[in-house]
């Protein structure tokens, strides 16, 4: 099945990918960060909190959001590339 | 349905026609120009070598047209997947996919305002603290009048209730100066969500963004935010009334520093001393030594690298000393004569 994958982390990529039925959250969020702590994330599946252990469906929209994004003092304007 | 619910349907749809009025834009994925110019630059001079026969040269050219033609293969891979990526990223979302966006603010978030008159979202962020030093709630406001680099809409960070840095009132937030976020590790994303209508998860980087500090690159450090700690008596000051010691390069207040009547840069008490002549406070760079008693003056206090002192004992050292100018002008007046 297709799932949205939004990933707020870096390059804040949005992509469909493939996945398993039966494919949980924390399965998919480890799929993304890695080794990371998911402490340090915000997961919402279609904008919603929900627990680990949730099975994706069909279409599910999962971003996942750093708790921490550093800002910096660089020149850089709102909104560009 | 809520009137509220209206709104956001209504707003919604503005939205979407607003994304599918914007032109389409230029793909952020440059072509490999340089790669190929030195690739057909490479492959002119091989040409050129062969036709001459010049074979050490030959192989040297051909050496480095394959590596020039392995870049620009590698640098069109990377462009083929930064093309997908953008296509993908930028796909137009729909109105029910917009309204959908609204809707998860509103559950995200305490406080939310859609102000469709004004083309506006605005949401409030719960009071942030960082370290230990409260910043207050901040107002994060989508403008959609404010378009900018090909995105529909621009945004400034307001803060609510302001807690300046003492040396920038316009410093509202170590990564906020005059309403505008440095966005640093955020910026990607958050170009992003706005250009692909993801107005939730812009919401939820620039909120996350606020609620995080990086010591590293801060317009006005933590630190640094309550004002400057004067190294002598200890009191806060503002940047712009304290000064370095030029010597040991801590801070102090304008009561503790001093400035040398000699060279004019600033000092500690402790780094300024005293001139016996004259009594002035000067920097002990500025204290030259007397070649008579060894004691350290002023520049304005030695005459000859003497102090007055010395001067004085060695003109009376010598009863003609004030006749030899005189003894010179007469020795002067003899060879002038000879001549």
């Amino acid at each position: 099945m297709k799932i949205l994958v939004i990933n707020n982390d870096g390059g804040g990529f949005a992509d469909y990918i493939e996945v398993d039925d039966g494919t949980t959250v924390a399965q998919m969020v480890e799929r993304q960060i890695g080794s990371a702590k998911p402490s340090n994330y915000l997961i919402r599946v279609n904008r919603q909190p929900c627990p680990a252990d949730q099975v994706l469906q069909e279409g599910d929209r999962i971003s996942i959001t750093p708790t921490k994004i550093e800002g910096a003092d660089v020149s850089i304007s709102a909104a560009q590339p | 349905m809520a009137p509220d619910d209206r709104t956001l349907i209504r707003f919604a749809i503005w939205i979407h026609e607003q994304l599918s009025a914007r032109r389409p834009q230029i793909s952020h994925v440059s072509p490999p120009t340089a790669r190929f110019a030195q690739v057909e630059a490479l492959h002119r001079r091989l040409a050129y070598a062969t036709e001459r026969g010049w074979r050490a040269c030959i192989a040297s050219l051909q050496s480095d047209l394959r590596s020039a033609i392995t870049g620009l293969g590698t640098a069109l891979d990377e462009r083929i997947c930064r093309f997908d990526e953008d296509k993908i990223d930028f796909a137009l979302p729909t109105a029910r996919g917009i309204l959908d966006e609204l809707k998860g603010l509103r559950d995200e978030f305490d406080s939310v305002e859609f102000d469709l008159r004004q083309k506006q979202i605005r949401i409030t962020t719960e009071p942030i603290v960082l370290e230990e030093l409260s910043l207050g709630p901040f107002q994060i406001e989508l403008d959609f009048k404010r378009k900018s680099n090909g995105l529909t809409a621009g945004y400034r960070v307001i803060a609510i209730e302001p807690n300046p840095a003492a040396s920038n009132s316009s410093v509202t937030h170590p990564h906020v100066h005059s309403d505008t976020l440095c966005e640093g590790d955020g910026h990607m994303a958050i170009y992003r969500a706005l250009a692909s209508g993801r107005l939730y998860d812009f919401f939820m980087v620039v909120a996350n963004v606020l609620r995080s500090y990086n010591p590293s690159s801060p317009h006005v450090s933590i630190a640094q935010w309550l004002g400057i700690k004067c190294e002598g008596c200890g009191d806060t000051v503002r940047e712009d009334d304290s000064s370095y010691c030029s010597r040991c390069e801590s801070t102090f207040c304008g009561d503790c520093s001093n400035c040398c009547n000699d060279c004019d840069s600033s000092f500690c008490s402790d780094c300024m001393s005293s001139c016996p002549g004259c009594h002035e406070r000067v920097c002990s760079g500025c204290l030259s030594e007397c070649k008579g008693c060894e004691t350290e003056y002023c520049s304005r206090c030695l005459k000859q690298e003497r102090c007055n002192a010395c001067e004085t004992e060695t003109n009376e050292e010598s009863p003609d000393g004030s006749d030899d100018s005189n003894n010179d002008t007469a020795d002067s007046d003899k060879c002038h004569a000879a001549i």
